[in-house]
């Protein structure tokens, strides 16, 4: 736990010191994502925003796995922090978090940007607050982080351009939506399948990832 | 050489269908600096990653501090010291930041972080800078990287390529750290092209090539060389020859021969005779061979 906290506060660290460029890109994508959810708000509904919260999850999940875990890696830096003195599993362990943390900061930060939105729309604020229901869209976003997180830790292992992992991770999370989409068309679902498949399937890739982290295919996957 | 703090034994290494190691061991013990030098593609990286656990060895058994390296143990983690040949640095912080993280990996709290770093490298520039790493130069980011190895005195130090754009002065310093930790008992593999590092700091020397790790000092030293400085006459040619049983041959303004090991007091003997036959004779030493000199006689001899 501790040492996992290390490679947390480290990666944070890299983060607030990212060039200034960065958070501009970052500040775009936020400002334009909650312009997007701010206009399916009016809807007053979760299921129109369903698509945009996980596909924003996958861009900035994606975006941050790719740095953390792909570049490392191609950069050959990741051989000096699995020889640190942490163990395998609390530096995986430690970047996935930071990867969801960071995403979730984000995603909330899009979200009440896209109330900010609203309110200056002229909407009944407490209205669409109520009827988005915030529990359940951040259920689903964190879920949707937790699995593009694994699944990128994984893929940025697995494939053998891990560069094409943000790619890889778009289409397994487009694959799982679509059947959802699909499911909810012919049965009468539960709200919260899809929380549970994005769960269930980021405990998939987390132990997939954890298992090529404990093998030689973490330094160099080509080769082999 | 004590006890045996790096061990190899008969480790083979395939990568594919590409055998690297076919038969690999070593034994280094503490307080010993060893240096493993080999034609590019030799498999020194390899070796080292071996030795970090992060390759596993089709067969044979390596221990390293009595840990077996593949159980990927933070306690054997923290125990090393290791330059590879990416540095491994977060661009975004500075050297400070990056050296802070390493030392929580290796459970060292900050007095003994600072009080290494007081006392073996006040007034290195490197270290004064607030720059992100991302903006140093190579030599200052390998200058780094020997700053994080030797953080907390490690027991075992395995660098690879650790001299690489290092300038006089950090060469110099790099030196001065790796005999100061070979004081305190450790161990040190070097793998390095730079011989001259590796003649400077080894003790022992081994050579890996064609999947197999012999030591330099195992070659048969069936004779030594000798140089006598003095001018190329046919005369003094015929004395040395006639004493030593062997060939004298002229180079660069001195004469050079052999003569069987064990043997060496006859060289008065030829001086004599040179100086009696008039020969000026302006230096006498045994000629030993430099580290690249024995190396290249290794490949010469190999072939290659």
């Amino acid at each position: 736990m501790k040492d996992s906290f290390v490679v947390v506060k480290n990666a944070w660290l890299g983060f607030l010191q990212s060039d200034r460029s960065s958070f501009l890109v970052y500040g775009i994508l936020i400002a334009v994502w909650s312009i997007v959810l701010a206009s399916n708000m009016s809807q007053l509904a979760l299921e129109a925003n369903t698509l945009w919260w996980v596909f924003f999850s996958v861009i900035v999940s994606g975006t941050f796995s790719t740095s953390i875990f792909t570049s490392e890696r191609l950069t050959g830096a990741l051989e000096i922090v699995l020889t640190c003195g942490l163990s395998r599993m609390s530096i995986l362990a430690g970047k996935i978090v930071f990867v969801i943390l960071i995403s979730a900061g984000l995603g909330f930060l899009c979200y009440g940007l896209a109330l900010i939105w609203v309110a200056i729309a002229g909407e009944e604020l407490a209205l669409v607050v109520r009827a988005t229901d915030f529990f359940d869209v951040a259920v689903l976003y964190l879920a949707a982080c937790f699995m593009n997180a694994s699944c990128g830790a994984w893929l940025s292992v697995r494939l053998s351009n891990p560069r094409l992992s943000s790619f890889a991770n778009l289409l397994i999370l487009g694959v799982i939506v679509g059947g959802h989409a699909v499911l909810s068309a012919v049965l009468s679902v539960s709200a919260w399948l899809l929380p549970a498949v994005l769960c269930g399937g980021g405990l998939v890739f987390l132990f997939l990832a954890a298992r090529d982290f404990s093998g030689e295919r973490v330094i160099q996957p080509f080769t082999l | 050489m004590s006890d045996s703090v790096i061990q190899l034994q008969g480790i083979q290494k395939s990568f594919g269908a590409n055998r690297v190691f076919h038969d690999i061991s070593l034994d280094v013990g503490s307080q010993t600096v060893f240096g493993l030098v080999g034609l590019n593609g030799a498999g020194k990286t390899t070796l080292i990653r071996i030795l970090l656990g992060l390759l596993r060895p089709d067969t044979g058994t390596c221990s390293v501090l009595g840990h077996d390296p593949w159980q990927h143990a933070p306690d054997y983690y923290r125990q090393l010291g290791v330059v590879l040949e990416h540095n491994g640095f977060w661009g975004n912080l500075t050297m400070r930041q990056n050296l802070s993280f390493f030392a929580e990996a290796k459970s060292l709290c900050g007095h003994m972080v600072k009080e290494y770093l007081d006392g073996h490298w006040a007034g290195q520039p490197v270290l004064e800078k607030k720059q992100k790493v991302k903006l140093f130069s190579r030599g200052e980011k390998m200058q780094c990287a020997l700053c994080r190895a030797f953080l907390g005195w490690p027991r075992v130090y395995l660098f690879d390529e650790p001299a690489v754009a290092l300038d006089v002065k950090a060469y110099d310093h790099f030196c001065a750290l790796v005999r100061r930790a070979r004081e305190k008992g450790a161990t040190v593999l070097i793998s390095s092209h730079q011989l001259d590092a590796i003649e400077d700091l080894c003790d022992r020397v081994g050579i890996l090539e064609n999947g197999t790790l012999s030591s330099l000092g195992d070659a048969p030293q069936g004779a030594v060389r000798w140089l006598v400085r003095a001018e190329a006459r046919q005369e003094y040619a015929s004395i040395i020859e006639e004493m030593t049983g062997g060939r004298a041959e002229h180079r660069d303004g001195a004469w050079r021969f052999e003569i069987a090991s064990g043997r060496k007091d006859i060289v008065p003997a030829i001086i004599s005779r040179l100086v009696a036959a008039g020969c000026i004779v302006e230096e006498v030493r045994e000629e030993k061979d430099s580290m690249r000199e024995s190396i290249r006689r290794h490949y010469g001899s190999q072939g290659t």
